[in-house]
């Protein structure tokens, strides 16, 4: 490779870009306001016409239409959250307010709690309600029990039970008296004992007696004894009888009190039959169970000492657990749950600790997000709730029955062995909104069948939003908003036209303003914080600009070493003279936010050979697919317009020097391609300029993605050396709307030091780069013999000529023609071998548009890919290429 | 008969030099104290409510009359001598039979021996009379009539100890009231010995006795008291007034005035009746008094279901 001077001639080489193509600026002046403080706040949405429609409709449709739940989507920080929460607000307003649900005891069965109805507002009141009977119900009921009246006909039920038994026992034993028995009262009960001369007959005594005596007495016994033993029996059935006279009585002490109390809210709630149902279970059970309604401190004796539920206890089964009662006037409900845990989603049951078990019971049961929502729309972050275990499935299930079932992952795990309440589902009529990435949707859509059929709508904002006069406006009134919800200083013209400038910037496009509204606000702050700095009031153009700088500096630790490593020769890079077969590519690295332009030195030799163009990053798996594709899409343009009629004779190899890391993309594809034409040609390229572009196989130059960083990068590098007016970069002309230069550059380029040119071709490219013409094929199939093409043309016949040359004794050596296949049979020259070329399943894959700018914002993602290997090919959408 | 005498428990009131403490409530009559001579109150107590109850009520009338109090428990001989017999069987409360056993039946008497005394030492505790406890074993009645020898008043429960708890009248309160034993207190588990408590005054020695010890019990209170004269129709009115005056002049160094009423033959019929209807809710009165010729004591004693004390 050797070192030469440009040729003098410049044949009609593309001019450099006029300055005003190079950034796009708002014009102040144009906004119409002083400062921002003069400006409206903005309500609706800028530029996310097809989010917000489909919003809308999926609001419109009702939460009555299976499976019309929404999928937001887009990157993160655009505001997803804050547009779906304030537009769903809206049409919320506009529904009903939902119903209200509560929870009740069941009496039939305790461990199935049954769910009640309604309308809003009244759950709560019921609440109330109940509240105040039984408080009254503690007093009055306590009062009746300790009545005189009542504890005189107590006592009236007991005594004539005693005095029933007692002439009972009385009449056995004068009957026993008449056989010659006395009854006895032994420790445990009572014993018939056989007289004789009043005392009781020893068994001494008993064998003395002859034995139809002996008979007699014991024939009396046994008959005495059954009938003790049946007067036994029959005194437990009296005393069975007591208790329930006993309770009757009281039944009918408190049923006029119960019945009246009962009645009064039995009037209230005369429209819900489901209410007055329970109504009557509660005082059917309250009449069952007075004693539940004892004094505080009255509490019985229980074996062992165990303690009983206090009175409150007891008696929490006739309250009213209000699952969701927004009230009334607010509209349907908008629920976004921050941590959508399932037992936040789909509520729960609580449990309590008492002596080691654990208890619960119906007043436990919480609603969660699902029953807050009911009859409006629930927002759940997609990440979140996916990465919380259990909750998809169990929202699916919600959704899909439309029933709010409250499920426990203990249960479902069987962790907990106790009896948990199993409460009747509650009727669910809500709209979910899933906020997420595109990465997800795309997941989701394609390995859960489920989602497809639950989510129809989906909602995708735009990363950008287009730029014209009316949108300048509209994102003026924007930052004003911003502005003043962050109670910030207000931004005079110039500086809001500076903050849409850096939305132009983050957009990556001349036609464009970015929709990271995260990013808009960090940058509205920052500007207000410089602002304070000086003491100012009103933000100015020089607080915009020096939050961006002082950003630029916070991460500009990599941008310094790059620069102090090419300042120090580490990393080699020339950014004067010519070489041949060496030219400076660009590329651009990502670090988080950061996207860094650097310029890497491109070397292609070029040998006698079979046609193999080696790409050296691909030989030692360096290079990414797109990389390689770039290579091998150069190697064809070579044979096809070069040796169109004979093979391709060459061996050349392609490396990008001092590359250490992956690299992917192809936009150093035209580069390359200018590399190996210089290489072939020996022109030496101009080091003082940078390429940058990808080529298909007809030499036309494609866009590249990150234009903007990777031309500042290299400026950055000619910037620190002095520019001297032959500095510039050539790109692909498609980028010419994407660039969005720094001010500097911009300066430069207007002093005449820094030049931007933008090319259609490969043939136009290395003309800039050589200042040699490249030359038009002529009538004969032959370039200008001066040309580039034509040098190269001669250079590759001369090595087809030598080729032959030496291949010919072997071909003399061999009769059959098809031991060596014809050099130009092997389609693509290139180096992939075999086994990797036929690989189909990577034919399923295809990278978005990763260099292309025909697409820019379609992945935002996508351009990070561009040079750096990003994301792994198979979190990308497929695309199925029939 | 073998007596199971164990060492007197001694109620903590009792004073080292042997003489009781004096209850404030008394009267101070030592009159009355003297010519009744009931300085010695025995009382039966067995295993059960009732005999708990008896327990209490017999040591407040021991209190009130400063009394000493011998308790006594019965281990009951007939149950062990039924106990022998092959085919014993007891009938629980659930209405099972059980074969009765010697072994499980001296267990079951110790038990019921050792709860007694840990009844009497528990409500002794709270007591401020001497008070002893002794435990025998035998017929209830018989030890109960043969300990009531040494005794100036016997305390007994209206039930038997040994049948059913709320039997009308018990075999041992009826031999009591029939035998020869001294003064007899009746009693409930239901009722304390509460005002106004009546007597029955006719002027005879025995009417005049209970007299007394219804003075002793009444306390100070004015309607404390009710005087019953029973008279006929050939009884004077100034015979009538007479005895009334001999009654409140009985009762004043008491510092009490007794309401005195003639009582006709036709409420002596009805006696149990009457004392209710004039709302009294103890009777003490003499054994030997003419009136129990036309209804006997028993029956009286059994209709009348307040405290009554017998005296002789």
């Amino acid at each position: 490779m050797s070192s030469t001077s440009p040729t003098s001639s410049l044949p009609s080489p593309p001019r450099a870009l006029d300055v005003s193509a190079l950034a796009r600026r708002c014009d102040p002046s144009r906004l119409g306001f002083t400062t921002s403080a003069e400006l409206e706040p903005l309500t609706e949405v800028i530029g996310q016409a097809r989010a917000v429609e489909a919003l809308r409709f999926s609001a419109r449709i009702g939460a009555g239409v299976d499976g019309f739940n929404l999928f937001v989507m887009g990157p993160s920080g655009i505001g997803k959250r804050t547009t779906i929460l304030r537009l769903l607000g809206d049409e919320a307003a506009k529904l009903p307010a939902p119903p209200a649900w509560c929870y009740v005891h069941n009496f039939d069965a305790a461990h199935q709690p049954r769910a009640i109805c309604l309308p809003p507002g009244l759950a709560v009141e019921l609440q109330r309600d109940m509240r105040v009977l039984i408080d009254e119900l503690r007093a009055a009921i306590p009062a009746a029990l300790e009545s005189q009246e009542f504890q005189n006909r107590v006592g009236e039920i007991q005594e004539e039970l005693k005095e029933r038994q007692e002439t009972a026992l009385t009449a056995l034993a004068a009957e026993a008296e008449t056989q010659g028995l006395r009854l006895l009262r032994t420790p445990g009960g009572f014993a018939f004992a056989p007289v004789t001369n009043g005392e009781v007959i020893t068994p001494e005594q008993f064998n003395q007696l002859p034995e139809d005596e002996k008979k007699r007495i014991q024939d009396a016994l046994e008959s005495a004894q059954e009938k003790l033993a049946d007067l036994m029996r029959r005194v437990i059935g009296w005393a069975k009888e007591g208790r329930d006279r006993v309770k009757e009585a009281g039944r009918t002490l408190l049923q006029s009190a119960v019945g009246s109390l009962v009645d009064d809210l039995r009037r209230k709630y005369a429209d819900h039959a489901k209410i007055l149902a329970h109504f009557d279970a509660v005082a059917k059970d309250i009449l069952e169970h007075p004693e539940d309604f004892r004094r505080d401190g009255d509490t019985p004796p229980t074996p062992f000492e165990m303690p009983m539920p206090s009175a409150k206890q007891a008696l929490a089964r006739y309250q009213i657990n209000v699952v969701v009662d927004a009230g009334t006037g607010a509209g349907a409900p908008v629920v976004y749950e921050e941590h959508p845990t399932l037992a936040n989603v789909v509520g729960h049951t609580d449990y309590e600790s008492r002596f080691g078990a654990l208890t619960t019971d119906f007043t436990q049961i919480k609603g969660g997000a699902l029953h807050r929502a009911n009859g409006g729309f629930l927002v759940l972050d997609a990440r979140k709730l996916l990465m919380q275990p259990f909750v998809w499935e169990a929202l699916k299930r919600a959704i899909h029955s439309r029933e709010a079932r409250i499920e426990s992952v203990a249960q479902m795990l069987s962790i907990i062995s106790t009896v948990a309440p199993e409460p009747e589902p509650i009727p669910l009529s809500v709209k979910v909104v899933l906020v997420g990435d595109r990465t997800l949707y795309y997941l989701l859509h394609e390995l859960d069948p489920d989602f497809r059929q639950l989510f129809k709508v989906p909602a995708d904002f735009d990363d950008c939003v287009a730029r014209s006069d009316q949108s300048e406006v509209l994102y003026a009134r924007l930052v004003a908003t911003m502005a003043k919800s962050l109670q910030l200083r207000a931004f005079d013209a110039a500086a809001v036209a500076r903050v849409i400038d850096r939305a132009g910037r983050m957009a990556d496009d001349s036609l464009k303003l970015s929709a990271h509204m995260g990013a808009m606000v960090d940058l509205v702050r920052e500007a207000d914080d410089q602002a304070a700095q000086r003491g100012a009031t009103v933000v100015a153009v020089a607080d915009v600009e020096g939050a961006i700088e002082a950003r630029r500096r916070r991460s500009g630790r990599i941008r310094e070493l790059i620069l102090e490593q090419v300042s120090r020769g580490t990393v080699l890079i020339d950014t004067a003279g010519a070489v041949v077969g060496q030219v400076n590519g660009l590329s651009v690295l990502a670090f988080g936010e950061e996207m860094l332009g650097q310029p890497s030195r491109i070397t292609a030799t070029a040998r006698i050979g079979s046609g193999d163009v080696i790409d050296i990053e691909r030989e030692v798996r360096l290079g990414g697919p797109t990389h390689s594709k770039g290579v091998l899409i150069l190697s064809n343009f070579l044979a096809q317009r070069y040796a169109g009629h004979k093979p391709l004779a060459l061996s050349a190899s392609l490396v990008f020097e001092q590359s250490y890391g992956r690299i992917d993309g192809d936009s150093a594809s035209l580069g390359e391609l200018c590399a190996l034409l210089s290489a072939l040609s020996e022109a030496p390229i101009s080091q003082a300029r940078a390429v940058t572009g990808s080529v298909n196989q007809r030499g036309q130059v494609q866009a590249i993605g990150g234009v903007n960083e990777k031309i500042e990068g290299f400026f950055d590098v000619c910037k620190q050396r002095g520019l001297d007016g032959s500095h510039g970069v050539v790109i692909p002309v498609s980028n010419v709307e994407h660039l969005m230069l720094r001010d500097d550059v911009v300066d430069a380029a207007r002093a005449g030091r820094f030049s931007v040119w933008a090319v259609t071709s490969v043939d136009e490219a290395i003309t800039l780069l050589t200042d040699i013409e490249a030359g038009e094929v002529g009538a004969d199939g032959l370039y200008p013999a001066a040309s580039i093409n034509g040098r190269v043309q001669a250079r590759l016949d001369e090595l087809f000529e030598r080729r032959r040359a030496l291949s010919k004794p072997d071909a003399d050596r061999s009769s059959a023609p098809q031991a060596a296949p014809a050099p130009a049979e092997p389609a693509p020259p290139g180096t992939l071998p075999e086994p990797e070329r036929g690989n189909g399943a990577a034919a399923m894959i295809a990278a978005p548009a990763a260099d292309a700018h025909a697409a820019p914002a379609a992945v935002a993602s996508a351009r990070i890919s561009n040079d750096t290997e990003a994301f792994p090919p198979n979190l990308v959408p497929r695309i199925d290429r029939a | 008969m073998k007596a199971g005498e164990e060492d007197a428990a001694r109620s903590e009131t009792e004073q080292p030099d042997g003489h009781s403490r004096r209850n404030p409530h008394d009267s101070g009559d030592s009159r009355i104290e003297r010519n009744l001579r009931i300085e010695r109150i025995l009382v039966a107590l067995d295993v059960s409510e009732h005999g708990r109850a008896a327990l209490a009520a017999a040591a407040e009338l021991a209190s009130r009359l400063q009394a000493k109090l011998s308790v006594l428990h019965v281990e009951d001989a007939d149950l062990l001598k039924l106990a022998a017999l092959p085919f014993a069987r007891e009938i629980d409360a659930r209405a099972a039979a059980r074969r009765l056993e010697t072994a499980s039946m001296e267990r079951a008497l110790k038990a019921g021996a050792r709860r007694a005394a840990q009844t009497f030492e528990h409500a002794a505790a709270s007591w401020r009379v001497s008070a002893s406890f002794r435990i025998v074993r035998g017929r209830v009645t018989q030890e109960l009539l043969a300990a009531a020898q040494s005794a100036d008043l016997v305390f007994v429960g209206r039930a038997g100890a040994a049948c059913s708890r709320r039997s009308p009248l018990g075999r041992t309160a009826r031999s009591l009231l029939g035998s020869n034993s001294p003064a007899v207190a009746v009693f409930s588990d239901r009722h304390a010995l509460e005002r106004p408590i009546a007597t029955v005054f006719d002027g005879s020695e025995g009417s005049r006795r209970a007299l007394e010890l219804a003075i002793a019990l009444a306390g100070e209170d004015h309607h404390s008291l009710l005087v019953a004269i029973p008279h006929s129709p050939g009884t004077s009115s100034v015979r009538l007034e007479a005895l009334a005056q001999t009654a409140t002049q009985m009762a004043a160094p008491a510092a009490i005035r007794p309401r005195c009423v003639a009582l006709s033959p036709a409420s002596v019929e009805r006696l149990p009746e009457w004392l209710h209807e004039q709302g009294c809710r103890g009777l003490v009165v003499d054994r030997g008094a003419a009136l129990f010729a036309r209804r006997p004591l028993a029956a009286t004693v059994e209709a009348f279901d307040c405290p009554v004390i017998v005296v002789r």
